[in-house]
């Protein structure tokens, strides 16, 4: 999984029914736990989402997958009716790659 | 005059607690080992397309904000655009926070190439996030096709 420097928490993606799209590296899908051909992923979660009212999908991706590949699972995903995605990811530990950088402290005032 | 009480030689009243101490620390070490980690993730949203009997007003180009990934090669981090602008991984953030500041909704797209890595672009969102950006969009090839 990605990691990044400030995820929210998502306690609703540990729930039973939580609808859960992994992407693997090798640009294998899974459905929860299941390998899935990316084609029957859209009736799929039709299917699941056919009676709830929250209507969001939990996206695992590895975070060396090509963008392009998890984009077109995206795709299948909001042909769904989907608009609402959760990316999940980890929290990063210090030393970051791509960190933002440290904020200035503000200039000291009233100084000589 | 001594003052006797109660029988001498009895049993002793002190209770051993180590062995129960023991327990319970080796109860105290399992449950930190299995606390359930909550998942944590990035909010994120595709657009819908608008129902066909409803006309939805285009949203204004200008004031679209779309940041985009653009592919270096494998081992070099992906180049970062502002809608047509260069920008560099340090200075996006503060750039992010400049464009919205005075903006009420904070909506902001993202698009990347094909060859970036996953990870890149989840680092874009949790800059735009920690930038104040509330809603952060996908671009799909879909919905670059108006579909």
């Amino acid at each position: 999984m990605a990691q990044v420097n400030n995820p929210t928490d998502m306690h609703d993606a540990d729930k039973e029914d939580a609808l859960q799209v992994a992407v693997t590296r090798d640009d294998k899908v899974f459905f929860g736990t299941d390998p899935i051909n990316p084609d029957d992923l859209t009736q799929k979660i039709k299917d699941r989402l056919a009676n709830r009212t929250d209507k969001r999908v939990f996206l695992k991706a590895d975070a060396r997958a090509k963008y392009g590949w998890v984009v077109a699972v995206v795709d299948d995903v909001r042909a769904a009716g989907v608009d609402q995605l959760g990316l999940l990811t980890e929290q990063k530990k210090s030393g970051a790659f791509n960190a933002p950088p440290p904020v200035t402290p503000p200039a000291p005032t009233g100084g000589q | 005059m001594a003052m006797a009480v109660g029988p001498k030689g009895g049993q002793s009243a002190n209770m051993n607690v180590t062995p129960l101490i023991d327990v319970l620390l080796v109860l105290l070490i399992i449950f930190m080992v299995i606390t359930p980690l909550t998942p944590k993730g990035l909010d994120a949203l595709v657009p819908q397309p608008p129902p066909k009997d409803q006309k939805q007003p285009p949203p204004t180009p200008d004031r679209t904000i779309v940041v985009q990934l653009i592919d270096h090669g494998a081992g070099n981090p992906p180049g970062l655009k502002i809608n047509q602008d260069e920008a560099t991984w340090e200075t996006l953030q503060g750039r992010l926070e400049d464009i919205f500041k005075t903006r009420a909704e904070k909506v902001m797209f993202v698009k990347g190439d094909d060859n970036v890595p996953f990870a890149d672009v989840a680092s874009v969102i949790d800059i735009a996030h920690s930038a104040g950006v509330d809603k952060v969009g996908l671009i799909t090839a879909k919905i670059e096709a108006g579909g």
